[in-house]
């Protein structure tokens, strides 16, 4: 089940050691070092899961929030696998449950926002586009957010995410579809 | 938010922790407030007349011994689930069940005895003062034992807080225990042992949900 060895958890331990302590350069490789085990985890878990990152992330900030209930006298293996295989389980439980409003979004959506009659078809079916290579979890959330008009209070509700989650991911969201629309040769 | 922007936005955010104490030291640290705002509250409602004498009788050593072993090690199993990584021996998630089911049997040998010398001995009484004064003598050990749950952070949440409320209720119990002198079996068990077998439960199904939204909250205002 470990997939650290004891070297590494050694080295692990000594900058989760350092971090606690404050030292930036310790936790930044700290962090490196565990991104790397967390999504390797991750994969063998839910294998190419486009929301597989999020959770890298979300164990990564799991981690910097529960930082100081590790007791340097203690292994640090056990605790870090158990913060990672909570937010895992948690990740894949709103997965689970998200996968049942998701149905809907194979349809078209009305889009709502666009502003200019001409050329509204394509432009209507680009973003469209976009939105269907977003990952589940952020059109999920732009849906709630943008033309279901929730507030990010609703929809943390809805999802059982976190508000900060839900801004996190529909920043995120944003970020991918601007992407996506700029190389579909829009501007903005 | 890619993945490494986060790790730079964490690496600019660090400050300083001071790791939390061990469970057990963190379980004694709860041990002296229960001592000190417990006996306080009880000592406010006024001890019951005949303690002197009740603390010489098998049925009160029996009723406080199952009741400190309920709350001692509920107490200290929901400090240790409020860790990560820390695993609670199978034999020790049972005791506080079973201390406390043990007193509940040992009220109903008593109910049955008292049923046998006289049928009265079902009258239900009203005892909500009972409840009240469990619930003021319990509120400050309650809360802080909340915080201190609340300042880990437990991956088995639900446990945590039916632990933690069990160990409440046992504060409550015993705390009416030295101050209720009304020794009717039926009494002492919808009274003084029903709110050990209701808050648990309670905190099982409702509780967690509200602990888990006033953790994200928290975490919330502390990013």
């Amino acid at each position: 089940m470990r997939g650290m060895s004891p070297a590494q958890e050694h080295e692990l331990t000594l900058l989760m050691v350092a971090s606690q302590q404050g030292d930036c350069a310790a936790y930044d490789a700290l962090l490196g070092g565990l991104r790397g085990v967390v999504s390797l985890y991750v994969r063998r878990r839910v294998g190419s899961a486009p929301w597989g990152e999020d959770v890298v992330q979300d164990v990564l900030f799991s981690i910097h929030r529960a930082r100081h209930t590790w007791n340097p006298e203690r292994p640090f293996a056990p605790w870090f696998y158990a913060v990672m295989q909570s937010r895992l389980v948690d990740a894949i439980r709103v997965h689970k449950r998200i996968g049942v409003w998701e149905e809907p979004m194979d349809i078209v959506p009305p889009v709502v926002w666009s502003q200019s009659p001409e050329g509204d078809t394509s432009a209507q079916a680009d973003l469209a586009q976009a939105m269907r290579q977003l990952a589940p979890t952020q059109r999920l959330v732009i849906e709630r957010l943008k033309l279901a008009e929730l507030t990010v209070k609703q929809v943390a509700k809805e999802t059982g995410l976190s508000e900060s989650n839900v801004k996190v991911i529909a920043h995120r969201g944003y970020a991918a579809l601007k992407r996506l629309l700029a190389g579909a040769g829009y501007d903005n | 938010m890619t993945t490494d922007e986060v790790v730079s936005t964490l690496v600019r955010d660090l400050k300083p922790v001071s790791p939390l104490p061990a469970p057990n030291v963190r379980a004694w640290g709860w041990g002296a407030i229960v001592a000190v705002a417990g006996g306080v509250a009880a000592a406010a409602f006024g001890l019951r007349p005949d303690l002197a004498h009740a603390v010489t009788t098998l049925n009160f050593q029996a009723h406080t011994g199952f009741l400190v072993l309920a709350t001692a090690v509920a107490g200290g199993a929901a400090l240790l689930l409020a860790i990560p990584g820390e695993r609670l021996a199978r034999a020790r998630q049972f005791v506080p069940m079973a201390a406390a089911g043990c007193w509940i049997a040992w009220l109903m040998v008593e109910l049955a005895s008292a049923v046998g010398r006289s049928p009265a001995a079902w009258t239900i009484d009203v005892g909500w003062g009972c409840v009240g004064k469990a619930m003021t003598i319990a509120a400050v050990p309650s809360a802080a034992l909340l915080l201190m749950v609340g300042r880990g952070a437990s991956v088995e949440t639900r446990r945590a807080v039916t632990f933690a409320a069990l160990a409440s209720a046992g504060v409550g119990a015993l705390g009416v225990e030295v101050t209720c002198p009304n020794t009717d079996a039926m009494h002492l068990l919808i009274w003084h042992a029903g709110p050990i077998v209701t808050l648990p439960l309670v905190a099982a199904v409702a509780g967690t949900p509200l602990f888990v939204w006033w953790m994200r909250q928290r975490q919330e205002v502390a990013a």
